[in-house]
């Protein structure tokens, strides 16, 4: 294409116009390095535009030059030791206020939640105690229960023992109402009493349980009346074919006193 | 009237290139009456033309590294970074939800009385001679310089062939530099 008929082409008032599309706009920028003719086309047409805009002019308020230059220079000159601060203009201002009603909306709620969560927690623990104290106390009469299931469980044991041998002790005053068992394993010796009915030892003295074999009687351990009603176990007795209690002084006597006997079995 | 410092346009390249704040103030005083008056001619508003004057300076100011003298005239360069600045606003969606009722095809009709309203007693007499270019050649002009649109678009608005719209535009150019030369 001639040069004459590019410039005719209306290139130039398009390019002045930034009209052109990019690959367009390149190839003339590199049309005006090449050809004098059409940078100076493009100078002629852009100082008409130029006058042509003038022709517009219009004074802008006065102040705003200074607000324009503020601006211009303020930020342009960040990085320079003028600094680079921010007035705060009504829209900043109305940010603050916003920042400052959520920041007391959030204080508001945090403290009514803290208010909240601590009354919870202060319940939550009142309950736990409660609790604890109801579970040690369920502790407690569990080992009450176990405790009388294991005495209760020993004594059945004991009585349910084939090889003892069961005597029952009846009072030498046959006007009373005295009574004690004696169950006696004659292959392990293992010996236990069970109280039913006995007379106040009185003061100082203490009950003695007596085995007697060929006439002669062999101490079987001295004991008061258990305060849980359960059977109690005496001393090893090897032989016995006759049992009988007296009431002897605290401690025991070697030989039983005739006279205090309070209740003999039957001669096995 | 702002006065005019006398400065060369080399001297004032200088100035900007070394962001030396007086070159922004030249600037300002030279050019901001023609910016601010084809930013007017395009949002038609003095507030949204206050805020794109002082869009149109800082692009200037922080993009100065891009200004290349031998693609063409700083005033040019300057122009053209009003008229994009104004017409992104005018076809930005805040700006056409505000104005519903006044399209930018109005805007550039509505031109003639407008001619009238600035008061540039330095203008005047050009203001006159391009009222009295030819409404054909002023409107091809107009759209294309003030609307922002390309050559076909312009021939589609005025429904016009594209090599017509080519014509006129440079012959609208050609009378205009021949009116402004008699000056």
């Amino acid at each position: 294409m001639d040069i004459k008929d590019y410039i005719a082409s209306g290139v130039v008032e398009m390019y002045a116009m930034g009209t052109l599309s990019p690959e367009e706009k390149k190839e003339f920028e590199q049309k005006m390095l090449v050809y004098p003719e059409v940078a100076a086309e493009l100078r002629s047409v852009q100082e008409t535009l130029e006058n042509f805009a003038e022709s517009h002019s219009r004074n802008p308020r006065p102040e705003l030059r200074g607000e324009v230059l503020e601006k211009v220079i303020g930020k342009g000159s960040a990085g320079k030791d003028k600094g680079n601060i921010i007035p705060l203009d009504p829209t900043h201002r109305l940010t603050y206020k916003y920042l400052i009603a959520a920041s007391l909306a959030a204080l508001l709620i945090s403290t009514f939640a803290s208010w909240f969560f601590y009354n919870n927690w202060n319940d939550a623990e009142d309950r736990y105690v409660a609790v604890l104290k109801e579970k040690n106390q369920m502790a407690e009469n569990y080992n009450q229960v176990k405790n009388s299931f294991e005495h209760t469980y020993s004594d059945l044991l004991v009585m349910r023992d084939g090889d003892a041998k069961v005597m029952m002790l009846m009072p030498i005053d046959s006007t009373k109402r005295y009574q004690m068992r004696v169950y006696w394993n004659q292959y392990t010796s293992e010996t236990y009493i069970d109280v039913l009915a006995l007379p106040d030892p009185g003061e100082g003295k203490q009950y003695q349980l007596w085995a007697i074999a060929g006439g002669i009687p062999t101490d079987a351990g001295v004991f008061s009346i258990p305060e849980d009603q359960s059977m109690m176990r005496v001393k090893n007795i090897n032989v016995a074919e006759q049992w009988a209690v007296t009431i002897e002084p605290k401690g025991g006597s070697v030989s039983p006193t005739m006279d205090q006997m309070i209740l003999i079995s039957k001669n096995s | 009237m702002v006065r005019r410092i006398k400065i060369t346009e080399e001297e004032l390249i200088r100035l900007l290139s070394n962001r030396e704040e007086k070159g922004i103030e030249i600037l300002y005083d030279n050019y901001s009456a023609a910016l601010y008056g084809v930013i007017h001619r395009i949002v038609q508003q003095d507030e949204i033309a206050e805020d794109v004057l002082q869009e149109t300076f800082l692009k200037i100011w922080n993009n100065f590294g891009q200004y290349d003298s031998a693609k063409g005239r700083l005033f040019s360069w300057m122009i053209n970074i009003a008229r994009n600045a104004s017409i992104d606003k005018v076809r930005s969606k805040e700006f056409v939800n505000r104005n519903k009722n006044q399209n930018i095809e109005k805007a550039v009709f509505s031109a003639g009385e407008d001619l009238q309203s600035g008061f540039n007693p330095e203008t005047i007499g050009i203001k006159k001679m391009v009222q009295e270019l030819e409404p054909e050649y002023r409107q091809v002009i107009e759209l294309l310089f003030f609307g922002g649109y390309s050559q076909s678009a312009a021939a589609e608005k005025l429904n016009i062939p594209l090599g017509t719209v080519k014509t006129r535009s440079r012959a609208a150019l050609q009378k205009l530099k021949n009116y402004f030369e008699r000056i």
